[in-house]
């Protein structure tokens, strides 16, 4: 029985940093193939004579403006899986903002903004208010 | 014109906004898309998603019909109500999963990969 793998890139980076811990060593060099290879081992019972026929990893490449050291990682890391044959397809989509706290960063791109709630306006006297909707 | 207090023109006005954004970027959608295409060429048998994403929902419910699905939640959270069912739905023998610290330490690639390719010091 041939088996396909479709992994979300990102579900399971975070899923596993919140798992395995941030500053956490040992996790993040994942060996796809091999994880894919021991779920079917798991599961033997129930899917027998199944084989890993196609790993196909689908992740988002880091902007470098916003996060070099993040994004040279993930260049490593991605070509690892090429090389060791850990994934048979890459599938990259386009990263956008990766800051939790909403704010823009460095290199963000700025958005306009409509003044209705929850915006609020400031002028120089240090006051901020809701303008009227 | 933004107006202050007594309807003054504030022509300087600063903006503060609130963002509330989905963070991922296409990878559930790509994913999807891979699964639905190799079901439906015959090119698999059976599938596993890893993936506690909801929106996966309807091509995992399609693929269901078609092979048996292993459902994985790379995630410590509840699995995603939308994305479980019945194992005997479609062509049955489906099965739910949670991944484990130790399932992702146990399998690691090795520390130097090819000739050029080393572990970032601190992974």
């Amino acid at each position: 029985m041939r088996v396909g793998v479709y992994i979300d890139g990102y579900n399971l980076y975070y899923g596993a940093r919140t798992m395995c811990g941030r500053g956490t060593a040992g996790w993040r060099w994942l060996n796809l193939r091999a994880l894919a290879g021991d779920l079917l081992e798991k599961h033997k019972g129930l899917w027998p004579a199944a084989e890993v026929a196609r790993v196909v990893y689908c992740t988002a490449r880091i902007s470098g403006a916003e996060n070099h050291e993040g994004q040279q990682e993930q260049d490593v890391y991605l070509r690892a899986l090429r090389v060791s044959g850990s994934v048979d397809e890459l599938s990259l989509g386009t990263y956008r903002h990766p800051h939790r706290d909403g704010s823009a960063g460095r290199g963000g791109e700025a958005e306009q903004a409509d003044p209705e709630p929850p915006t609020m306006a400031g002028d120089d006297s240090g006051q901020w208010w809701r303008p009227r909707s | 014109m933004i107006q202050g207090n007594g309807g003054v023109p504030v022509p300087d006005a600063v903006f503060m906004v609130s963002v509330a954004r989905r963070e991922e970027k296409g990878s559930d959608v790509n994913a999807a898309s891979h699964l639905l295409l190799d079901v439906l060429t015959n090119v698999v048998d059976a599938v596993i998603v890893v993936s506690n994403d909801s929106d996966l929902a309807l091509p995992v419910e399609q693929a269901r019909l078609r092979v048996p699905v292993g459902l994985v939640n790379p995630t410590p959270g509840y699995p995603a109500g939308r994305l479980n069912a019945s194992p005997d739905v479609g062509v049955g023998r489906h099965w739910w999963y949670q991944i484990t610290g130790d399932d992702l330490r146990s399998a690691q690639l090795p520390p130097n990969v090819g000739t050029t390719i080393v572990k970032p010091p601190k992974w």
